[in-house]
This record gives structure tokens, sequence and C-alpha cells, in this order.
């Protein structure tokens, strides 16, 4: 009621006062209520009158009750609570993984430790059953704790995926509740005051959602607000609700997602959300444990990878080749299982893909994603650690396709692939659980070896052979190689044997009476001593050519009556070499050999060529020698019988008495046909010692044979005189005689040709006269048929070194390593293993890497404990801030109480003063 | 601020309070397990080096078994060569009885020959012997089979390899445990150049040839370093038709007899080297003689006792016998010599391992320390933190109770 009277006035006081008093009660009561906004009053003076002296006052009036709260504080409030509890969870279940690692019962390094430990016993008695009876138990124990702790991390992951459920439930609710208050809010807002506890109440909703994930607020004119996440995917929109859903992710099953229902279906917005409960469980999911997961499996695959391929080369109790020691990991089932289709591909589903791992040392532990590309034929690889794309490719719709990268080769094996199509790789995650250890019986570790290297009994010199190394068991190709195809022995035996003091053949040793050249060849290598010489290629790619042209030896050589030359004919050599496999670029080089050069000089040409090496040597056979007429009556020295070879004469020679230079006393005649070849051949390697020249007798078919070898491929000149003799190579089936008539021939040299992998040679003319005709593909021998030329692998998958200083005539065997039970060289290799750098492209063993998930883990425990608390100080001080403002203060609101009583009895009194002059008025009349 | 709510005095103390609790319930747990580092996150690059050093650790502890057991494996055959060592020294003896030809008669050479053959016995049975785990010591790689076989008149074969184990006694190296038969027994430097033969293995056939000698070491020096084969030819290449061997030089094919008839059990010489063959070869069987400049030690032995057994009492049986005492003499010198080699090559193996030893101990009292450092809590620190953190717990508590009794409404 206004008015200008006394018990107006006093009354509009009242009622201020018990609006306060009133307001303060609602303070007090709700001191400790969450969220609650003090409010005050606020109060205004009535208008004034004009009562002719001047303007008079009427009262007072409630102008409005205040709500103490500041916007900005609150979003700042709210943000920082995202923020903590996205750390705070972030932290909880950092600590968890990280106990989990470093925990002695369940972590991964004492029981490596122990298993290592077990394979050293192992080696120390490698016949001892029980020893081996150790190293199967304590791989066994390796494998569970890989599989528990793999067990672990899912159990962590699944209750991350409930508390994804939770929250998401919970986030729900309160987005229906914010929607609720919205639509109240607006309806009350029609006045020009606020519903102060119903701000109260959406804003406590609204800080509730916030703690579950990170959200922004709009404003809007009629007091509703728009609520979005602060990557802008709405969730409240003009009165429209978009609630939150999980769903199975597409990529790593087993995981949820979060998503947003929009009208179009729901939409994964997992990668979007920052802050909150939410935020920090999938910030964690994807930061760490997927990592984790990802690493642990690495680690299981190096383990198995490594270990697999070394046992699978030696040698168990039973002399038979090992098996397996871990599970397989590219078998059918791991290889299919790493490869996951998106549910959005098109049909027809009948896509069949693989993913092999070739190098465990290469791998990264990402995941990968493959995408064939809308509007092309191309597909992409990227890698999801980094980002990079690893591969983009032409998709050539052959099957099957594969491309390699990061230590893996995935293959495009059947099936119809269309554009748009995706697919998530997953190389490592599933190993630590799929882990197995394949062995039982104590018999079937692989300790020993399956070659041994010993030299002869009858060895002179002192040359030393190691024992022998399997470097593989299969070639580039798959196949297997042929040495040890056959179980229990070595196909075939071989010996090495010494030509001479530095040079040396590989022999077939099969029929130790008759050894013979292997194939292809490994035949005229130079040895030098003082050093360690490996024996065989290492390359697997090698191929060799064997020449066999007509021209080779005594092909095209004639006797005659001038001194010749090998009549070798002029050829040009054209060498590919690919130098990219995957476009097929290549590099040619062009060698054009003359008329008349020796095979070494051939040799040396094609030598020059990169990727080219050649050996070459060269034999000449001289039989049925005898002289014309010698002794004659009379001697004279004209009829002096000789023999040279490269013009230096081997008959030595003494002057008789009568000044007649005759032959020396020690030359024997030529009617004994051994003896004198002996003498002959005694004498060249007297003459030609240092040159790599030596001579040796040798009988074939009932006929003896002087045989000349110079080992670098020097043309043999020979020339006779008042003699005569058949000559022939050794190989092919040419002879010619040389004789007083035609003194003068010449023998030339083969030669092998080795080319590194990717390159291979063209002649012209073709057929070539030095490498021979077209020999037709023959799989049995292991043949390459490129561009008509058959070439041979050289590579035999294993190697054995010789040092010291043997003689001609050594010889040192390879054979089968039979009953070896003491033989530990093949389990000191998995020994080995512990401190071999097979992880990272070398950098670091399985223990480094272990030790570097550890540390990772730990790191990030520790810093984001560091982050969490920092948070929380922050946080501290923004509700601080927020309650100084609008957190009621009991002693405050206790004076205002006296101070509002003491208003409401000052009024109380006013109208008792104006009833009193009212009374007084009327009792005056 | 200016003004303080309610809630947070009560809040303020409340928080302090719960944090002072966690820190205290941190430095307990510290205190009763005695580690400062209780998960990795507490020192991250701490817990890295902690877990290498512990890895150190446990394979210094391997070490030190592997360097034990190879301890006892050398001992072990360190004491079977010195056995034989004293067997040679021995036969040493012996064989200067045997060279007082002037005195000597049949029956007294019959006398030292049994000596020796018991000897030869005794060095069998060392050369077989077997170690803890029952594996033979002298077979190579070839454990379980038994390295030394065969007698003195059909001579003796060795049936195991070249093998020899070694074990990881540090990081980076391994140490040879074993020593093979060859290397210990058969490697000896022969006094002259000698022969050792053998029927082939792809023999069809059953033949067997005994231990070759030589007879004529002038023809055989100068047919040295050459081996010959033994081929067994077609029954029919001859008429009447009967079984004949045809001997050539084995490198070159070259023909030394030819056709020669074939009779079980007669004494041959082929290039000054006298054997017998028994059995009934196939056609195609080969039998090899190779040279050799080594001889084994039983054969030697072996050698010495046929010729005491065979001994003729004439003038050649002397000189042969001289011989045969003079031979028999360098090559036990060498033998003895090849044996002192051994010992030394084990003594130097077990100094190194003794090396190796205390490398490690050195290593292990390092390591120790070292994670002693990293992970070991340091007590004075740590009580004297609890305390503090108890006094500002008390602290706290104490304000707290004071300050929340202060209200307005107590004075209304």
């Amino acid at each position: 009621m206004s008015g200008g009277d006394l018990l107006g006035i006093s009354i509009t006081g009242l009622n201020l006062s018990q609006s306060a008093l009133r307001t303060a009660g609602h303070n007090i009561a709700n001191a400790n209520t969450e969220g609650y906004t003090r409010q005050s009053v606020l109060a205004e003076a009535n208008p004034e009158q004009f009562l002719g002296s001047g303007f008079v006052g009427t009262g007072v009036s409630v102008s409005s009750i205040e709500r103490q709260a500041n916007q900005f504080v609150i979003n700042q409030l709210r943000d920082d609570t995202a923020l903590h509890h996205e750390q705070q969870t972030f932290l909880d279940s950092a600590s968890q993984l990280d106990n989990l690692l470093s925990n002695p019962a369940l972590g991964l390094s004492d029981a490596m430790q122990r298993f290592y430990a077990a394979l050293q016993t192992g080696s120390d008695n490698p016949t001892s059953i029980a020893a081996r009876q150790m190293v199967i138990s304590e791989g066994q124990s390796l494998v569970d704790r890989f599989n528990s702790l793999n067990e672990r991390l899912s159990d962590i992951n699944s209750s991350l995926n409930q508390q994804l459920d939770g929250g998401v439930r919970d986030a729900n609710a309160l987005l229906e509740s914010i929607a609720t208050y919205n639509v109240a809010i607006s309806r009350s807002s029609s006045t020009n005051s606020l519903p102060n506890d119903l701000y109260d109440k959406r804003d406590q909703a609204l800080l509730e959602l916030s703690k579950l994930v990170g959200i922004r607020v709009n404003q809007l004119s009629d007091g509703q607000v728009n609520v979005s996440l602060t990557s802008g995917d709405a969730l409240i929109l003009s009165g429209t609700v978009n609630k939150f859903d999980v769903v199975n992710s597409p990529d790593i099953p087993g995981n949820k997602e979060v998503a947003i229902m929009t009208n179009i279906g729901p939409k994964v917005i997992s990668n979007k959300i920052t802050g909150g409960d939410i935020g920090g469980i999938l910030s964690f999911r994807g930061g760490m444990l997927d990592k984790a997961f990802n690493e642990i499996g690495r680690i299981a695959t190096s383990l198995a990878g490594s270990f697999n391929a070394i046992h699978e080369q030696g040698l168990d109790l039973n002399g038979d080749f090992g098996n397996r020691m871990f599970s397989d990991i590219n078998s059918e089932d791991a290889i299919r299982t790493r490869v996951l289709y998106s549910p959005e591909n098109k049909p027809p589903f009948n896509r069949d893909m693989t993913l092999e791992i070739v190098d465990p040392s290469q791998l990264t532990g990402s995941d990968y994603r493959v995408e064939i590309e809308e509007g092309s034929q191309r597909f992409s690889i990227v890698r999801v650690s980094d980002g990079e794309t690893v591969v983009s490719n032409l998709l050539t719709g052959r099957t099957p396709q594969n491309v390699e990268f990061d230590g893996l080769k995935m293959t495009f094996n059947g099936g119809v692939f269309q554009q748009g199509d995706k697919f998530y790789l997953q190389p490592t995650r599933g190993m630590s659980d799929a882990l197995s250890f394949d062995l039982i019986d104590p018999e079937e570790l692989a300790f020993a070896k399956p070659l041994i290297g010993q030299s002869e009994l009858g060895n002179l010199g002192n040359g030393e052979i190691s024992f022998g190394e399997v470097l593989d068991l299969t070639s580039v190709s798959g196949t297997d190689l042929p040495l040890f195809a056959m179980p229990g022995q070595i196909d075939p035996p071989m010996v090495i044997r010494f030509t001479s003091d530095n040079r040396f053949d590989v022999l077939d040793n099969s029929d130790p009476n008759n050894p013979k050249h292997l194939e292809p060849p490994i035949r005229n290598q130079l040895y030098v001593a003082g050093q360690n010489n490996d024996i065989f290629g290492t390359s697997p790619g090698e191929l060799m050519l064997v020449a066999e042209g007509e021209s080779l030896g005594l092909g095209s050589a004639e006797a005659s009556a001038t001194k010749t030359d090998n009549q070798y004919p002029a050829e040009r050599f054209i060498f590919t070499r690919i130098t990219d496999n995957s476009i097929g670029t290549s590099e040619q080089y062009s060698v054009v050999t003359q008329g008349g050069d020796s095979a070494a000089e051939i040799a040396a040409q094609l030598s020059s060529v990169p990727g080219v090496s050649v050996n070459a040597w060269t034999q000449a056979r001289l039989n049925t020698i005898s002289f014309d007429n010698y002794p004659a009556d009379p001697m004279a020295t004209a009829d002096l019988p000789d023999l040279k070879l490269n013009g230096i004469s081997l008959l030595e020679t003494t002057v008789d008495e009568n000044g007649t230079v005759v032959l020396a006393n020690n030359v024997p005649s030529p009617d004994d046909q051994l003896d004198f070849q002996r003498y002959i051949a005694g004498r060249i390697d007297e003459l030609f010692a240092g040159q790599g020249i030596n001579a040796s007798t040798l009988t074939e078919s009932g006929t003896t044979f002087l045989k000349v070898v110079d080992s670098k491929g020097n043309d043999i000149e020979l020339e006779i005189s008042n003699a005569q003799a058949v000559v022939s190579d050794g190989v092919s089936a040419n002879t010619l005689t040389i004789n007083d008539t035609s003194p003068h021939t010449t023998v030339g040299g083969r030669f092998d040709i080795t080319f590194d992998d990717g390159v291979t040679v063209k002649t012209i003319p073709t057929p070539s006269n030095l490498l021979g005709d077209v020999i037709s593909f023959d799989p049995e021998k292991f043949n390459q048929t490129i561009d008509g030329s058959s070439y041979q692998l050289t590579y035999r998958g294993i190697q054995a070194q010789i040092k010291g200083t043997p003689q001609e005539g050594d010889g040192f065997t390879i054979t089968f390593n039979r009953d070896a039970a003491s033989d530990n060289r093949n389990i000191m290799s998995l020994v080995n293993l512990e401190m071999n750098a097979t992880l990272n492209r070398g950098k670091a063993s399985l223990s480094d890497v272990y030790g570097l998930l550890v540390e990772d883990v730990g790191i990030r425990t520790g810093s984001s404990k560091i982050n969490a608390s920092a948070s929380e100080g922050v946080l501290e001080q923004s509700v601080a801030l927020r309650n100084s403002i609008s957190g009621v203060n009991l002693d405050e609101e206790a004076a205002n109480l006296i101070k509002y009583e003491q208003m409401y009895s000052a009024n109380a009194q006013a109208i008792a003063v104006a009833r009193d002059i009212f009374e007084r008025l009327i009792n005056s009349v | 601020m200016v003004r303080i709510s309610s809630i947070d005095i009560f809040n303020i103390a409340n928080s302090s309070m719960q944090k002072s609790n966690t820190e205290i319930a941190k430095t307990q747990q510290q205190l009763s397990s005695g580690q400062r580092v209780l998960t990795p996150s507490d020192d991250p690059v701490a817990s890295l080096k902690i877990m290498e050093l512990d890895n150190e650790l446990s394979r210094i502890d391997q070490y030190n078994k592997n360097i034990d057991s190879a301890e006892n494996t050398l001992q072990q055959t360190e004491g079977l060569i010195d056995g034989v060592i004293d067997i040679i020294q021995r036969v040493r003896e012996l064989t200067i009885q045997a060279g007082n030809t002037g005195v000597n008669t049949s029956a007294q050479y019959d006398a030292l020959a049994n000596e020796v053959e018991g000897r030869l016995e005794e060095l069998l049975n060392i050369s077989n012997s077997r170690d803890a785990n029952g594996d033979f010591v002298f077979s190579g790689f070839k454990g379980e089979i038994q390295p030394f076989s065969g007698n003195a008149e059909d001579g003796f074969e060795y049936h195991g390899d070249d093998g020899q184990r070694r074990v990881k006694t540090a990081n980076n190296s391994t140490l040879a445990v074993s020593n093979s038969g060859r290397d210990v027994f058969l490697d000896i430097p022969s006094a002259n150049n000698t022969v050792f033969g053998y029927a082939s293995e792809s023999n069809q056939g059953e033949v067997s040839i005994s231990v070759p000698q030589v007879v004529d070491q002038t023809s055989y020096d100068a047919f040295y370093p050459e081996d010959f084969v033994i081929r067994f030819n077609a029954v029919g290449d001859v008429s009447p038709p009967r079984m004949t061997y045809t001997v050539t030089e084995r490198s070159t094919g070259n023909v030394i007899v030819e056709q020669q008839n074939y009779n079980q059990g007669e004494k041959i010489t082929i290039q000054g080297v006298s054997l017998n063959m028994i059995g009934n070869p196939a056609t195609g069987d080969t039998v090899v003689v190779e040279s050799s400049n080594k001889q084994d030690l039983m054969t030697t032995l072996a050698n010495l006792v046929n010729a005491m057994r065979g001994v003729k009492d004439n003038q050649s049986g002397k000189q042969e016998i001289t011989k045969v005492v003079a031979d028999t003499l360098n090559n036990l010198n060498n033998a003895q010599v090849k044996m002192l080699g051994v010992m030394s090559s084990l003594g130097a193996r077990q100094n190194s391992l003794q090396t190796t030893r205390e490398l490690h101990i050195d290593s292990e009292l390092y390591s120790r320390q070292a994670l002693a450092d990293l992970r070991d809590l340091d007590y004075a620190e740590a009580s004297t933190r609890l305390a503090m953190q108890t006094m500002i717990l008390e602290a706290a508590q104490a304000s707290f109770v004071r300050v929340t009794s202060l209200s307005l409404f107590d004075r209304l």
C-alpha cells in the first residue's frame, strides 16, 4: 500500500524487513546446499509525491531478490572442474597400469630373467633331461605371464567400458534435466525477475555435466542455454536434445566409443571429447592402454619370431630339426585376425586380406588405417601413431597383390575390393594373448646345430675350420633349400679341398672316393692366410652362370706354326641391373671383349660392372708326349727336343764333352710316360712358383695326363720342338697335336660369373661363343630362367670359415652333425638373444623395450600426478572465488538477521506511533 | 578476496587435513617397505635403471653358476690328463728297458709287452671316461657315444668328433670347457711319416683292414704325402674269374699295381706299407690308406706291444726292435709335449675363469650399491619427513577446531 502517510510507509518498511528476513532465513537454511547462490534483497525507495511544500517519500519496496552470482566465475569454475576431473580420472587409471607393470608377481621382467637362466643352465648341460625340462617349464611360465598380463589389461579395459556406460547414462540424465530447467526458466522469465533457484539448479546440473564431459554454454535471450561439446558438437540446441550413446568401436574390437545421436544416426565423437571423466577415460585408453597392449604384443611377437627362427634351425636329441618353440606369429589364423574390416564396407563380403610379420625388428607397434580412395584406384596406408602415410600405391585389381612396410606384409588375397573400403590393421595387439609354448618333450628342444666342420686327419698344414652356421632353411621364394631338405642328413656332404696353398674347391663328397663339383660349382676360390675366410656366399638372391661356350679352352684353338692366341672371338656383354624393384627401373652396362682376350682379361673387364664378379682359371693337359729322334746319332744341338710353357723351357739341358747341348741326366725318357710327366710337373712347379701355376699328373681311363692349371685364368702357351704331344683342356673332348710342323698352341681359360640380386646378362652374338647356348629351365637344379639364360642360385643357407695356413691337398669336411647330444651351439644362440638387439631396427633388446614401456608409463603417470594436483589447486581457487561471491557466510547472515530484526522493530514502532497519532487525533475530537 | 563463505572455512581445513593424511600414508608405506621408489611413477628414470640393474644381477648370478660348472669340468679333465702323463712316464721306462736288445730274451719281451698292454688298457679307460652327467668327456659333440674302441691287433677307431662345448661366462665371453678326443689323443705329431687305413663307408661288401705299418720308411717317404686306394675289381675281369684288386694313387689316379689276386689275410706290402685285409669285398669296394704326419697315442703303444710280441731272436729282429724303440721314444715325447700343452691350456682357462669370477664380484658389488642408492630409502630423511608431516597435520587439526568454534550464532 503506497501512500504518503506514516502508516503506509511503515507497512512498506515491514514488508521489506519481512522479505529480507525471509531471504536471510532462506540463505541460512541453504548455507550448505550444493550450488546454492546466496540471495539478497534489493530495496528501492518508492516514487515521491509532490505535496505542495516539496517532494515527500512514500516508503520502500523490494525491487528484486538478487542472486549474487558472477557468470564469468561460474563458467570458469565449470571449465576448471572439467579439467580436473579429466586429469584425476586419467591419473587413477594410469596408476593402475603403473602398478600392474612394475608388480614383480605380474610384470614381465623377472619371468624373462628366469627363462634366460633356465636356457643358460640348459646350455651348460645339454644332455641333462632335467635341465631341458626346466627350460620347458620356465618357457611355459613366461607364456603364462604374458597371457595373464594381457588378461589384466583386458580387465582394465572392460572396467573402462563400464565407466563409459555409467558416465554416458549420467550425462544423458543430466541433459534431460537441463532441458527441463530450460523450459521452466523460459516460462518463468516472462516476468521481470529471475527464478533464482531454477538458475541454481540448472547451473548445478551443468557443473555435474562438466564433471563428465567438457562443455560450452551459450546464453540465449529467453534465458535458455545451448550446450555443446568443446569441439562444437551440439548437445542441447534450441530445445532439441542430442543424447549420448555408447557403441562398439569400428576399429578395435572390445573397445566402446562414445557417440552423439543425431537425426542421421549415431556419430562417433570419442576423439572430440576433452575434459571430464569421460574425456579422461578416452584419453587414457587411446594414449596409454592401447599403446600398452600393442607394445606387450610387440615384445611377444619378437620373442616368438626370433626364438622360433633359431630353434627351427637346430637339431633336437632325436637328430630332427627343431619344431616351433612358441606359437607361429604368422599362423593362418593370426594373419587374418590382424585385419579388421570396417562395418561400413559395402557388399559383397568376400574380401580376404592377410597381414604377415616379416621382420619383427622393424615393427613400430602402431596400428594402421587402410583406405581405398574414392574416385581412383589408389589405396593408402596411414600409420596411426604419427599420422604418416607409409604406402600410397595403385590397386592393380589382380590378386594376390602385396605391399611391404615397417616389417609387415599386407596382401590382398582375393575377393572384391571397392573404392571407399576401409580397413584397420592391428599387427601386434593380439599376440600376447595368442602366445603359447608349443614344446612338451624335453628331447624336442633343439640345442645342437645341424652341421659340423672338421679338418681331415691327414692334413699337413695347420688350417682350422669353424664349426659351421646355418643361416636359412628356406630360399628367398619360400621353398626349402635343398641342403637340409631330407631329415637326418645333409645333401650333399661337402669337402673343401685345397688345390694349392691358396686356392680351394668345395666339392660334393657323397662318394668320398669320387668327389665332384657342386651345382653350381664353388671352385678355384682364393684363400688368404692370416684372416677368417668365408667359404660360402651369403646373399640369398645371388645367381651364377657357368660359362660353357664352344670357344672356351681348346674350342677354337689350333696348332699352328707361329705363336698364336687362344682364338677367342670378340663379344659384347650387356648387363642389366634393376635399381628399383617397385617401379622397374634399371641400368645397363656394356662391355666389349676383344678377340684373343684371355679368360683373366675377360674376367677383369666383366668384374668392373657393379654387381658382377668373375672367377677364371685355365687348364691344359698333355699326354702321349714323345721325342722325335732322341738321342740321335750323331747328336746335334738342332735335334734337341724342348717343351716350352709360356715361353720358358721345361727340359733341363747340359753341355756334353763335345760341346753339344744335350738333355741333362736327370731328365727321364718319355718311354716311361708317368715318370717323364712327373718330372715335367716338378719343373713347372719349380719354375712358376708364386705365379699361380701348378702342375700334376693324373690317370684317367688308363691314360696318364700332365695337368697344368693357371689359377688366374691367363692363357697357357705351349711350344714344342723335336717332339710331339696331344693337347686337351680337361673339360671338352677337343684335342689337338702339337709337333715340329705346328709347334704352337695356346689354351684359353674358363670362367664362372656371379651376379648380385637383380643383375642379368645378354650377349651379342646369341648364342654366345663364350657363355654358351641357352639351357632350358630345369627345376631340379633350382635354376631360374631369366630372358632365356639359365642361372643357378648360389645361396646354400650355411656358412663356415677357415683360417690358418693349410697346405695343398688338405681337406676339410662339412657333414651332418649326427648324434651330437653334447652340442650346445644352438641353445647358445638362444641365450645370446637376451642381449641381442632384436627390436627397434636393431637398437633395443626385449628387456630394453619392456623397460622403456614401464618407464614411459611411469613418466606419464608421474606427470599426470603433477597435472592432477595442479588442476586441483586451480579448482580449489575457483571454488573459493565462487564461494566468496556466492557462498553463504553464516556470520554475515546472522548480522543480517539482527539488522532486519531491528528494522522490523523500528518499523513496528513507527506503526505504533502512527496509531498513537491517529488515536490522539480521534480522541481529541 | 574480501568475503569468505562458511563452506570454505570447512573446505579449507578439510582438504589440507586430507592432503596431510595422504602424505603421511605415503611416507609410512616407504618406511615399512624400505623402498623409496614404490611405483615407476615415483621416479620413472630410476625405475628403468633399477630394472636394468636387477637384470644384470640376475645374469651375474647365472654366470657364476656357469663358471662353477665349467671349473668342475676343467678340473676333471685335468685329473684325467694327469693320469695320461703318468702312463706315458711308465711306458717310457718300459721302452728304455726294451731297448736293451743285447740282454732281453723273448720271454722278457713278452713280459714287457704284457705290462705295456696293461697300460694301454688304462689309457683306453681314461679316454673313455664319463663326467658327472654320464656323458663321455672326450667325444666332442657326440657326448653319448663312446669315443675310442679297438685293441692292439686291430687298431683303434675314434667315433667322436672335433666339437668343443662352450659356456657363457660373461655378457660377451664364452669359454671352451671340453677338449675333443681327437685333439688330445689323435693330434700328436709322429716321429716318422706314417699311415692309417680304413674301409670306405660306402662299401657294399664286407672288408676290413689291419693296422697298416710302415716297414720300409725310405720307400714310403718317397711316396709320402700321397694316399693310395685299393679298389676291388669285378670277378669276371680276369680269367679264371677271381677277386682281384688294383692300387692307385689317390689324387692323380696313377696306377701303382694292377689286378693283384686277393687272398684273405695275406700280408701285402705297397709303397713300403705292410697290411692285410680280411672279409668278402664286393666289386667297387675300396680300402684307403692315407698318409699322415700324426700318430695317436694308443697306436704308439700298440705298435710297441706288437713289435715286442712278434720279436725274432736274431740280428734283424734286434735291429727292428731298436728301431721301434727309437720311434716309440720319439712319439712318447711328442705325446708328452701334447699332454703338457693340453694341461697348460686347461690351466690358462681356469685362470681366466678365476679372473672372470673376480670381475663378477666387483660388478655385483657396484650394481648392488647403485641399486641401493636408487631404490632404498634414506631412513633418516624419511623419519624427519614423517615428523614434519605429523606436525603439520596436528597444526591443521588444532586450527580447524579453533576456527570452526567461532560463530556469531553462539553469541546471539
